[in-house]
């Protein structure tokens, strides 16, 4: 039977579930707790109904993962120069490469082998080699899962990150985190249940297409968290009435409101809506609570190296994330601006120091998830939706070769993960000898997105939404395979 | 499979022999339980799953592969209940509710009576008689009007009557401060001016009220308003829709014109009807660009076209399929009541209707939706630009061109100095064949010129540099897109082509058929247009032609559009009234204004209903008389106060014996926010203004800036912000972000019922967002502009009265002025962020912003 639209009169139960439809920009997901604010008895069940809410839900299947934050490195880090030591590369520095290779920029493109310019280290019980660019990282090398096949193979940044974010390389699907609240809801009913911070320089490549519930009612979408106020949109007063000003307000408004009321008594539309700025302000100090990071220890603010000033930003980021987890929230992506890891022309300066920037936070994260006992729950991710080519790209003409960078790579690249059931201390696959293509354990987009729903309990094949006479899924792809060899 | 109809034992004489309550009866409560949740593994379409039908009792106890289902003499030890009562069957996710278990039980206990004896044939017990004689499928009726002892109206006297039946009576009248604020909101979606306000209350007149209802059902803005609701109906949308690109439909406004120009001028409603189901039949020469009539009729069928569309972006058969279904799905619920969609994949649950009269009834439509002649729907757009606005588009776009081809020049002798660039960074021994290798087209070149180009990747030819300049050269680029942006302005200059979203049909007509549970990959019998049965039992003289010979068209829709206008459709009528009266009173007579079936809800007056649909026709479907009539009822000028007495015995105001409290929809409560102010622009018609995505996501007014290929900002101008709602460009997957807050429904397809929320959101919107603030400051601004003497210190009062009566049509009393003005001196010096000199007007615009977010502004009373 074909869906029916708003054939009935709605019950207020579905009409409050519903309401989030289209509703975007302001804090969507936080549309909770509004159950029992005007309930009224349901008139009759449509013929087929859909409603949607936030509630916690539990997964088909125990799931080893209730929590994600994902550390998006939008550009493609370099998996040469950061993860993926290939001695032969070393070797042939400067030799050509006669293979057959896809530049994106063809503009600047050379066929000329470029060895990594950073040593690799063995590092823990493990052996993991890791760039000295991420000591940090070396130093939870025996907590987290590296994958060295990663694969998407489609051309260019805005596609492959469609690719890794919603499962499929065009625009207007939606993505991971959306998928994860439509099918497991929120723990807290106070927070945004799907947080996106975003960096002080800037938002990331797309902008808001990064956290998009696509076809999903829009109470799935990410609420974008900004670096500074307003944090959220339209969840703290402007700033002339801070503090005891907006507190008037809202007695004021609670007198107008009881006085109306006591000349409509028993209309129970009017309390909720009074109930409703209750709400509102529970949610306000809520907010406020989880991002006041001025509450934890020093030695915690030192461990993500909030006091230095070239790690402050994402270190705060990295721990509002903690705290966001903590307190239920169950999806957490942490953006920089634009893409600051596309390193086509100066790779030299620029990888160091992006990598100085995020080693010590995102190392920190691990440690702090894992002494408070959620790491197990909580599933870490770190890595961008490509790496790089294993030839120099010349930014600056052949001549210039301290402007020299490296052109993108879909086909094989690096990324990590921790917790949530993954195996820790592993290394996940292989690329060729000159880290061009991933030729051992290849993990394709689609098969990353099918493990991590597997983790949280759900299965990739089951988990889908209906649109009219279709459905659409995370993972359309029906090759898609869970990477066993990753899970603990 | 599929058989003609007949009706099991129909004869209307039982329907008063029915027995009540108590027992259960295999008709009348078992059956429909199994109908929705059975029937379509065990009887329907021929598919009897484990040789199991459970279409009759007879059948049940011959029972299938696993022997007898039933045995009346032990029914709860038949398999039939054992296999139920363990959740066994149905099998998937649906189980049975325990409310239907237990009626399940209770008949078996009964011993499984049956009120009748059950056909030979188990194709004619197919549906029941008390489905056949549901209510709604039966004539409208010419009641008359009871006596009640102090009803001035028909209507009172119908509301009255049943009122006192229960022991109530009309609540009293509502104030006239109420009362002007409530009719304004009502018929024209604004609040009332200080002025207006004042000349109702001034105007003591015995006639003061009609007056006030004549001269707002004659405002342009009646119109604005009350497209408003039609087009939720109608599912209008300016995209396609679908799940992939939301790609836009440009000239779906000339419909939305339409509507609001048919509401001004009163067009009558069986002629509003018939020119949106069938205005291109309606033509009786071919269309001519300057006959104002041939295009208003196209601009009307834009009704058939409204549903989403995802052909757009994807046209295969699935998508094309798709399209039509939920055109059918809008056409029948808004003009019918009738969910013929439901009837799509198998027979519908509910009601009478079968899958073939499904397919009978959307072969009406099929010469106007082919399957298999489709067209995409840019492709079907009507071009009736009038030749003097052509002529000046062609000359536009030829001086376009010329500026266009001489960049193109431009930038191709750049590209070309390019690639010279990038052959010199190639040895000099190999450049010349190099060179040579890239002149050559990519389909002639040698193996070695393959290799030579793989060797040295940064040499290109010249289409390729040219896309991807900004990589060669970024201040080329940059100075090329600039100037191309003159291109673009140049044919931004264009007077608008007059297009128009139509349906016509072509000299092609299709075979219509029956797809098989609704795939249309599996077309079986061939189906003739028709009425559905149920319904056409009423109309024997009803024919809809195959091809009518006399018209260019088919004169399917024509055919249908005139029985459906006849005034012996025993739909049309109720069906609209009962929307009116839904706008006017919160709830329909019928609840369900899009399902008149039997899921759907009885209406609370049927005789009313009836009376309405009748006299409305008698009327000449005048359709400003009808609002009329029910605004001069007493019934719509009570007060919505409840009381404690009418309370205990209807508290959901069924019976109407007061008005009902209404919130503003998401249109009203935008419109009012600007309109208080005095900003709102009143300008009728055009296209909409565009909504954009800004870089945080947010839906917002104004067109976005691209720079570099990126969005880039967004540009917007005040004199389109201010528009009413109604004008605001309606994208499924984009509503505006404050409209979308407050509940505007998403077109899939169409919306009976606004839902309303009461969310934190809403709560946060008021206190907190940017326009939220901007409005208050508006409002503000403009009552303080008027003030003589700004330098002198203010005096709140007179202030605070001009702002309620803004607000609220009314003065605050003695006890609410000393209250906002409290408030506004304890404010002031919590205002700590605000200039001192400033704070005055800042708190007054904090008290403004709080009354936006009271309930008093929020609902109409």
């Amino acid at each position: 039977m074909p869906h029916l639209g708003h054939t009935g009169l709605c019950s207020r139960r579905h009409v409050m579930q519903s309401t989030a439809f289209g509703l975007s920009g302001i804090a969507a997901s936080m549309l909770l707790q509004q159950d029992g604010l005007a309930e009224t008895a349901p008139i009759k069940p449509e013929l087929e109904p859909r409603s949607f809410d936030l509630l916690p839900k539990s997964p088909l299947r125990p799931a080893k993962a209730t929590a994600m934050i994902s550390m998006f490195m939008l550009g493609g880090p370099s998996q040469i120069d950061l993860f993926d030591p290939k001695p032969e590369l070393t070797k042939r520095h400067g030799q050509t490469f006669s293979g057959d290779v896809k530049f994106d920029n063809a503009a600047q493109a050379s066929r000329e082998l470029m060895g990594p310019a950073w040593k690799f280290r063995h590092h823990g019980a493990c052996g993991m080699e890791i760039s000295e660019l991420l000591p940090h990282l070396g130093s939870i090398a025996d907590d987290i899962t590296l994958i060295r096949s990663m694969h998407t193979g489609v051309n260019n940044h805005v596609p492959s990150n469609y690719a890794l974010s919603t499962g499929a390389n065009t625009s207007g699907r939606p993505v991971l985190g959306s998928w994860l609240l439509n099918a497991l809801g929120s723990e807290t009913q106070e927070l945004p249940a799907y947080v996106a911070l975003t960096d002080p320089r800037g938002l990331p490549l797309l902008g808001g297409e990064n956290w998009s519930n696509g076809q999903l009612p829009s109470l799935f979408q990410g609420t974008m968290v900004r670096p500074s106020e307003p944090r959220i949109f339209n969840l703290d007063a402007p700033v002339h009435l801070r503090g005891a000003a907006q507190q008037s307000q809202l007695d004021f408004l609670r007198q107008l409101n009881q006085q109306h009321l006591a000349s409509h008594p028993g209309e129970d539309d009017l309390e909720a809506r009074m109930a409703s700025y209750q709400l509102a302000a529970k949610m306000q100090l809520a907010a406020k609570e989880a991002f006041d990071i001025s509450q934890e220890s020093a030695a915690t603010l030192e461990m993500y190296g909030v006091s230095n000033e070239k790690t402050r930003d994402y270190a705060t980021r990295c721990l509002i994330a903690r705290r966001l987890v903590e307190r239920g929230v169950r999806f957490v992506q942490i953006f920089c601006n634009g893409q600051v890891w596309d390193h086509h022309g100066d790779i030299l300066t620029a990888l160091p120091e992006r990598c100085h920037e995020i080693d010590q936070p995102a190392a920190a994260l691990v440690k702090d998830l894992k002494q408070r006992g959620l790491l197990d729950s909580t599933l870490v991710h770190w890595g961008g939706e490509m790496g790089r080519l294993p030839v120099i790209q010349f930014r600056d003409g052949l001549s210039r070769r301290d402007k020299v960078g490296r052109d993108h790579n879909t086909y094989g690249f690096s990324m990590w993960a921790a917790g949530g059931g993954l195996k820790p201390g592993y290394i996940h696959g292989a690329t060729d000898e000159l880290s061009h293509h991933a030729v051992e354990g290849i993990v394709t987009h689609h098969d990353w997105l099918a493990t991590v729903l597997h983790q949280f309990g759900l299965d990739h094949r089951e988990l889908k939404f209906r649109i009219g006479a279709r459905e659409i899924r995370l993972v359309e792809n029906p090759d898609a395979n869970i990477v066993r060899e990753i899970i603990a | 499979m599929v058989t003609v109809f007949s009706f099991w034992n129909c004869e209307p004489s039982l329907a008063n022999e029915l027995p009540k309550a108590n027992p259960v009866y295999f008709e009348t409560d078992v059956r429909p339980i199994l109908k929705v949740k059975c029937f379509h593994c065990h009887g329907e379409l021929g598919e009897t799953s484990g040789g199991l039908d459970l279409r009759l009792v007879r059948l049940m106890k011959s029972g299938g592969d696993s022997g007898t289902a039933l045995d009346p003499s032990d029914g709860l030890s038949s398999l039939l209940w054992e296999r139920i009562a363990s959740d066994e069957m149905p099998e998937g996710p649906k189980k049975l509710t325990d409310e239907e278990k237990s009626t399940i039980q209770t008949w078996l206990q009964q011993g499984a009576p049956l009120l009748r004896t059950e056909p030979d044939n188990v194709e004619d017990a197919r549906f029941t008689i008390e489905e056949l004689q549901h209510w709604a499928f039966q004539p409208v009726k010419q009641p008359d009007v009871p006596h009640a002892p102090q009803a001035t109206t028909e209507i009172d006297s119908f509301l009255l009557h049943k009122l006192q039946q229960n022991g109530l009576r009309f609540s009293p009248a509502a104030d006239k401060r109420t009362l002007v604020r409530r009719i304004y909101l009502d018929v024209i979606g604004l609040p009332p001016t200080e002025q207006q306000v004042a000349d109702f209350i001034n105007d003591t007149s015995d006639n003061a009220y009609a007056k006030l209802i004549d001269q707002l059902v004659a405002s342009d803005q009646f119109g604005v308003r009350w497209a408003r609701h039609w087009l939720d109906a109608a599912g209008y949308a300016e995209s396609n829709g679908g799940p992939l690109n939301d790609t836009l439909r440009e000239f779906a406004w000339r419909y939305r014109d339409y509507v609001v120009d048919a509401f001004n001028q009163n067009m009558p409603i069986d002629q509003f009807i018939r020119e949106q189901l069938a205005g291109d039949e309606m033509l009786s020469e071919p269309p001519s660009v300057d006959n104002p009539e041939h295009l208003r009729l196209l601009t009307a069928t834009g009704f058939l076209r409204l549903a989403p569309d995802p052909s757009q972006a994807e046209n295969n058969l699935a998508n094309r399929n798709m399209a039509v279904a939920d055109s059918l799905q809008t056409i029948s619920t808004a003009l019918t009541g009738i969910t013929v969609g439901c009837a799509q994949c198998h027979d519908h649950k509910y009601d009478p209707i079968g899958i073939d009269d499904y397919y009978r009834f959307r072969s009406i439509f099929d010469p106007a939706f082919p399957l298999d002649q489709w067209q995409t729907p840019n492709a079907r757009l009507i071009d009736m630009t009038p030749p003097d606005v052509q002529a000046q588009i062609d000359q536009i776009e030829a001086e376009a061109k010329a500026l266009e081809d001489k960049l193109k020049a431009e930038r191709d002798a750049v590209a070309l100095e390019i690639q010279e660039r990038k052959l010199a960074d190639v040895p000099q021994d190999v450049r010349e064949a190099t060179r040579a290798a890239v002149k050559t087209a990519p389909n002639q070149r040698s193996a070695e010129q393959n290799e030579l180009l793989d060797t040295y990747p940064m040499v290109k030819p010249i289409p390729t540099i040219i896309g991807l300049l900004v990589e060669y050269d970024s201040a080329q680029y940059r100075h090329f897109e600039k100037e191309f942006q003159k291109v673009a302005d140049i044919r931004a200059t264009k007077p608008l082509p007059h297009m128009i979203m139509a349906t016509t049909e072509t000299s092609h007509v299709p075979v219509s058929k029956i797809f098989f549970r609704g795939n249309p990959e599996d077309a079986q019998q061939t189906v003739s247009p028709a009425e559905i049965t149920v319904l056409a039992r009423l109309a024997p003289d009803l024919s809809i032609p195959e091809n009518n010979a006399t018209l260019p068209t088919t004169g399917r829709r024509l055919a249908y559009a005139q029985y459906l206008t006849s005034g012996h459709h025993p739909l049309t009528a109720r069906v609209f009234v009962n929307r009116i009266w839904m706008h006017y009173f919160g709830q329909g007579l019928v609840t369900t204004p899009g399902d008149f079936g039997l899921n759907g809800q009885r209406p609370s007056h049927p005789e009313l209903l009836d009376w309405l649909a009748d006299s409305f026709v008698q009327s000449g479907w005048n359709h400003k008389q009808l609002h009329r009539m029910i605004l001069l009822s007493a019934a719509y000028q009570q007060t919505s106060v409840r009381s404690a007495a009418q309370d205990a015995i209807d508290p959901d105001n069924q019976l109407l014996g007061r008005m009902t409290l209404k919130r503003m929809d998401a249109e009203t409560l935008r419109d009012a926010l600007y309109h208080v102010s005095g900003q709102l622009n009143l300008t009728l018609g055009g296209p909409s203004v565009p909504v954009t995505e800004d870089s945080e996501g947010k839906a917002v007014i104004g067109k976005r800036q691209i720079k570099d290929g990126l969005k880039a900002g967004v540009a917007s101008d005040a004199e389109s912000e201010y528009r009413r709602s109604l004008y605001i460009q309606v994208q499924r997957k984009l509503p505006l972000d404050m409209l979308a807050t407050f509940d505007q429904p998403v077109m899939n397809p169409n919306c009976h019922c606004r839902p309303e929320s009461t969310v934190a959101t809403q709560a946060l919107w008021f206190l907190n967002d940017a326009l939220a603030q901007e409005r208050a400051l508006a409002l503000t601004g403009e009552l303080w502009n008027e003030l003589p003497d700004k330098a002198a210190e203010i005096s709140y009062p007179p202030l605070v009265r001009r702002l309620y009566v803004r607000l609220f049509a009314c003065e605050p009393s003695a006890e609410e002025l000393a209250k906002c003005v409290e408030f506004l001196e304890t404010l002031q010096p919590q205002l700590v962020a605000v200039e001192a000199n400033d704070r005055r007007r800042q708190a007054f615009c904090v008290l403004t912003q709080t009354l936006f977010a009271s309930n008093r502004f929020l609902y109409i009373e």
